[in-house]
């Protein structure tokens, strides 16, 4: 008996496709380089993008579209040593057009009836949420990135400076404000 | 009182220490080379495509090491799978489209869906679960401006929202074959179709000659390997549903005979296993791992665990008007004894005896090969360990007739 895929395709064929392009040893070395970034840093990256993003379906994408063009653009990297730093500025890049996204979906929610972005099927979300992290949600986007930066992965002001493109003073000043904001936030011990 | 920054730093660990790493699907690169094949290589299998290199490079001098396998398998229950169904169209005059639907595996809401418009109404369609985890790939049959087969890939996103079909080429299916099934390997570079086809036909008379094929494409290269059964003594073959074991090397799939061209009733043999880095392309000398008398009842359909230890069965038999379907793994050794791991049966009716008797399947199998997607009467994810059966939700898959074929994706 023939399972059901059997029953319903039934077609002609074309010519032979033989000689395609081969795998090259550049193109291999950067899909081991990729590899070990990847077993290294993916859990890291998709933690970042769920504190920017709220659901871990859409960090697990935004983390493989980032790797898919460091893939892409491996050879043309400056210093392939940068390649985390680069990933991890194509994670938050992802993240700030996924939230422009939303940004959009939420200005036309009255006018295009249609499901919510995220329905009940999308996987985590940021659970277990504290008044810390509710507060943490509210900040403005550019504050929300130092602050992850700077208290999740725990970079130094330099780097998380490099890796938004800012000055270091741009990156103090915005986590002072950021952490102000939070301690508002937060209720005043009795 | 631990300071502002102390707090958020431990707030922000914990709540990011909820996402562990056996929840994340294995990552994807593209392969190189045309533009088509982006997002068809498996980072999680690298280590494959990097053979390749490094079978070019000794040659000329320098050694590269293999990459080990990067991304953890997830072990949880898949989150989608697919299904065809086929909806009357105002834009055609009401002619049936085929649609694939994206469901959700906890609620079975439809999270997307795809209209495939072809000349055929509907299109024909195969489907399998790609082992990346976050896409299908789909072999649609194609009647004009010529008859062909055309090969897609169908991106589905976390959230299970379907992306825009991608073509592979074309390949070379034969003018008239059957298709069986299609199956992408483990690292998704290569690609087997099993089918069977006419040679010989006339425009007064039907085909003089059978031939039984499984083709290997390799996405990354282009190449086509072809495997065929020719007739013997009268007889012909067709292969089964594909499904790929140990790595990228072998490829077992059901085997059925029959008598003679005047009588197409197929007698199923057994399975047979194909290494598809041995020489030669005689389809006949893959090795028989599972003759039929393995388990009792029709086979109707087979999977071979990714490890090749063990073959998933999904049977059927009637007796005094109950139909009773199995689900069984029978170990590819020769030894041991067959589990069977589910059991159902129904009263069946002159009518539905037929459908019922379809209703035991092995559709796909999850990474890590611990869930299959089965149906044994109801559809639903079956847990290899403990035997445990997951149904899929009551309102899915829609009213008989409307089911394809399903697939699930992770």
């Amino acid at each position: 008996m023939e399972t059901d895929s059997a029953d319903v395709i039934r077609s002609p064929g074309t010519p032979v496709d033989q000689g395609g392009p081969m795998v090259t040893p550049s193109a291999a070395e950067s899909a081991r380089s990729v590899t070990e970034l990847f077993t290294e840093h993916h859990l890291g990256l998709v933690r970042l993008a769920l504190l920017m993003v709220g659901d871990l379906a859409t960090a697990e994408d935004v983390v493989q579209d980032a790797f898919e063009q460091l893939h892409r653009r491996w050879r043309g990297l400056r210093q392939q040593s940068s390649a985390l730093d680069y990933a991890r500025s194509a994670v938050l890049n992802g993240c700030r057009s996924v939230l422009r996204r939303r940004l959009v979906a939420r200005r036309h929610e009255g006018r295009i009836a249609g499901p919510p972005p995220y329905g009940a099927d999308a996987a985590i979300a940021l659970e277990q949420r504290s008044e810390l992290i509710g507060a943490f949600g509210s900040l403005p986007r550019r504050q929300r990135e130092v602050l992850a930066l700077r208290y999740y992965l725990d970079l130094s002001v330099a780097d998380t400076a490099a890796t938004l493109r800012i000055s270091e003073g741009a990156v103090r000043s915005t986590a002072s404000r950021g952490l102000a904001a939070l301690a508002r936030a937060l209720p005043k011990e009795p | 009182m631990p300071s502002i920054d102390n707090l958020l730093r431990d707030e922000l660990k914990r709540v990011t220490d909820t996402v562990q790493p056996g929840q994340l699907r294995p990552l994807w690169i593209p392969a190189p080379g045309h533009r088509w094949r982006r997002r068809l290589l498996p980072l999680a299998a690298a280590a494959a495509v990097i053979a390749v290199a490094v079978s070019a490079v000794l040659v000329a001098g320098p050694k590269l090491t293999p990459v080990p396998a990067a991304a953890p398998v997830t072990a949880a229950v898949p989150r989608h799978y697919l299904t065809f169904t086929f909806v009357p169209d105002k834009q055609f005059h009401d002619l049936p489209v085929t649609e694939a639907v994206i469901r959700d595996t906890a609620s079975g809401k439809i999270t997307g869906t795809v209209k495939i418009t072809t000349k055929s109404f509907p299109a024909s369609v195969a489907a399998d679960a790609a082992p990346d985890g976050r896409s299908f790939i789909l072999a649609i049959a194609e009647n004009a401006p010529k008859d062909e087969y055309r090969f897609f890939r169908l991106p589905v996103s976390a959230g299970g929202k379907p992306g825009h079909l991608t073509e592979f080429p074309a390949y070379p299916v034969p003018v008239n074959a059957y298709l069986a099934g299609i199956a992408l390997s483990p690292d998704g570079t290569r690609l087997a179709v099993s089918f069977s086809y006419g040679l010989g036909a006339t425009n007064s008379g039907p085909a003089k000659y059978m031939v039984g094929a499984v083709e290997v494409i390799n996405l990354v290269t282009g190449t086509v390997r072809t495997w065929t059964a020719t007739m013997q003594q009268g007889h012909w073959y067709q292969p089964g549903q594909p499904s790929w074991a140990d790595g990228n090397r072998m490829i077992a799939f059901t085997w059925q005979q029959a008598k003679s061209m005047s009588n197409n009733a197929m007698t199923m043999e057994g399975v047979r296993l194909l290494d598809t880095t041995a020489p030669g392309n005689n389809l006949a000398d893959a090795r028989m791992i599972m003759p039929k008398k393995a388990v009792s009842g029709t086979i109707n359909s087979v999977l071979i665990t990714p490890d090749g230890r063990d073959v998933l069965v999904a049977t059927s038999r009637n007796s005094h008007g109950t139909v009773l379907v199995q689900i069984s793994e029978v170990p590819t050794a020769g030894a041991g004894p067959v589990r069977v791991l589910r059991t159902e049966t129904a009263r069946a009716t002159a009518t539905t005896q037929g459908t019922l008797s379809a209703s035991g399947q092995v559709l796909s199998l999850a990474p890590g090969g611990r869930y299959a997607l089965v149906q044994c009467i109801q559809f639903g994810w079956l847990d290899l360990d403990s035997g445990r059966f997951t149904p899929l939700p009551a309102h899915s898959p829609t009213p008989p007739g409307q089911v394809a074929i399903i697939y699930g994706v992770w």
